[in-house]
């Protein structure tokens, strides 16, 4: 008679299911707030953001624009470019990935 | 899109702007981030477009970008 061992593997960063979190709160107008633009650095995008800039000030006019541009579109922006981007803007807006 | 996730863990409402060709791509980065982040995706291929292309594209889709910083069923401040 045989016996066939097994092997219990417990995995401590396992999980069921990712802990997820809600998305910040809206502001309720876009009124004399200021929007941050980044690009990724992929080709065209700066042509759409441009374009995009355009649409937002014909919306909102009293909406601030700011541009940010990321060195790669392969790795996270810097965290000193998203620290700058989060004091002085109140939402931002990223493209443009294809 | 973890430039958003990271943006809006700092306080700060955000949205991506992708072609197409990111649809299926997200919502599984969005699963593995345990975060959907807002999302407005625009008809592929976008690199061999022209300016003009690329401001139709914009201007499309600039209603949907908007409606993605903005609360539900608030006024753009316009």
């Amino acid at each position: 008679m045989t016996t066939q061992a097994s092997t219990v593997l417990l995995d401590p960063t396992s999980e069921r299911r990712p802990a997820t979190r809600p998305r910040v709160a809206r502001p309720s107008s876009l009124e004399g707030l200021t929007v941050g633009l980044l690009d990724i650095s992929k080709p065209r995008g700066d042509v759409f953001l441009t374009a995009l800039e355009s649409a937002l000030r014909s919306r909102v006019p009293s909406l601030r624009v700011v541009r940010y541009r990321k060195p790669t579109f392969a790795k996270v922006a810097p965290v000193d470019l998203r620290h700058e981007i989060t004091t002085k803007c109140d939402l931002v807006i990223e493209a443009l990935a294809d | 899109m973890h430039d958003i996730a990271d943006l809006e863990t700092r306080g700060l409402p955000g949205v991506f702007v992708a072609s197409t060709e990111f649809v299926n791509a997200a919502a599984v980065q969005a699963r593995a981030l345990g975060f959907d982040p807002a999302r407005v995706f625009v008809p592929h291929p976008i690199q061999d477009r022209t300016d003009d292309e690329m401001k139709a594209l914009a201007e499309s889709s600039v209603d949907e970008i908007l409606a993605a910083v903005v609360q539900a069923g608030a006024g753009r401040g316009d």
